[in-house]
């Protein structure tokens, strides 16, 4: 990433942080439904 | 009986079916968000036109993702390893600080403090170093990850602890349930959905933890940091097509 932005790649920049936002949100959602499963007599909006 | 647990089995079904709803749900909202930052992101594209190097289309990054999936993907995985260490390492010890903070007032008035100066410090003032202390590899990374998700669980399982129900404690008091019990079966239970929220927070700070410490790493510029540590990263060392 920090590469690709010294090198003025910004496509190759772009490309990468849209992979983190793909895995982020991935961990995201995991998380989300392994701990709704922890705690499951919270009832909340999600 | 046996109604009874046909019953359950078509709660079950019901129950699965609902999951698959639920994940077909979140696909489509998540697809609705995702047209909307492109076509936000084209619209920008198109109103200023801006020289590709400073914002590039979203169709030529959508290129050159397809065509360098592969280098891509496996620097994400990298950063994914990194993030999900580091989430188990903060995760673990932000519970057990918050039991040791939550579960004594004493304690908590010396602790807090420490814990408190100890986030306002910025993470990227002392990247560089623990790139240093912990190597170019992914140890490193994980400490960074780990210290970033480490006060946003410790705190919120603290005050879970804290705000237990009086009245819950009141009946532990009435069992003469001992310090050690009333933690146990009556604030932890309380305080999970209070740790529970610090997770989801830290889910979503763990990776900053992980980037920040691959972008250290990377303007070392050492090679033991070049080919897979950073996230899109390749300096000139491991490719001569670059």
């Amino acid at each position: 990433m920090l590469q690709s932005n010294a090198r003025m790649q910004t496509d190759v920049l772009f490309a990468a942080l849209v992979m983190l936002a793909a895995v982020t949100l991935t961990l995201k959602i995991v998380v989300d439904s392994l701990t709704r499963r922890l705690v499951f007599w919270v009832e909340d909006a999600t | 009986m046996s109604e009874r647990r046909e019953d359950q089995g078509r709660g079950e079904q019901a129950g699965g079916r609902r999951g698959v709803v639920r994940a077909l749900r979140l696909g489509g909202e998540i697809l609705i968000a995702g047209a909307i930052v492109v076509a936000l992101w084209q619209a920008v594209v198109i109103v200023f036109a801006p020289p590709p190097f400073m914002l590039p289309a979203p169709r030529a990054v959508a290129t050159t993702l397809v065509t360098r999936f592969g280098f891509l993907g496996g620097q994400a995985l990298v950063t994914f390893t990194e993030i999900i260490l580091g989430l188990a390492c903060g995760v673990v010890l932000g519970t057990l600080s918050g039991l040791l903070v939550g579960g004594s007032p004493r304690l908590s008035r010396v602790v807090t403090p420490i814990l408190v100066v100890s986030q306002t410090l910025p993470v990227f003032a002392i990247a560089p170093l623990l790139v240093l202390w912990f190597g170019f590899g992914l140890a490193s990374k994980v400490v960074m990850a780990t210290i970033i998700i480490y006060f946003p669980i410790t705190s919120a399982f603290a005050d879970g602890l804290r705000r237990t129900d009086p009245g819950l404690l009141d009946l532990a008091r009435l069992w003469r349930a001992g310090r050690w019990q009333t933690l146990m079966l009556i604030r932890m239970p309380a305080a999970l959905p209070g740790l529970v929220s610090g997770i989801r927070v830290a889910a979503v700070f763990a990776p900053i933890g992980a980037v920040v410490g691959e972008w250290v790493g990377a303007r070392r510029g050492s090679a033991s940091s070049c080919c897979s540590r950073t996230l899109g990263c390749r300096p000139t060392c491991c490719s001569p097509r670059w």
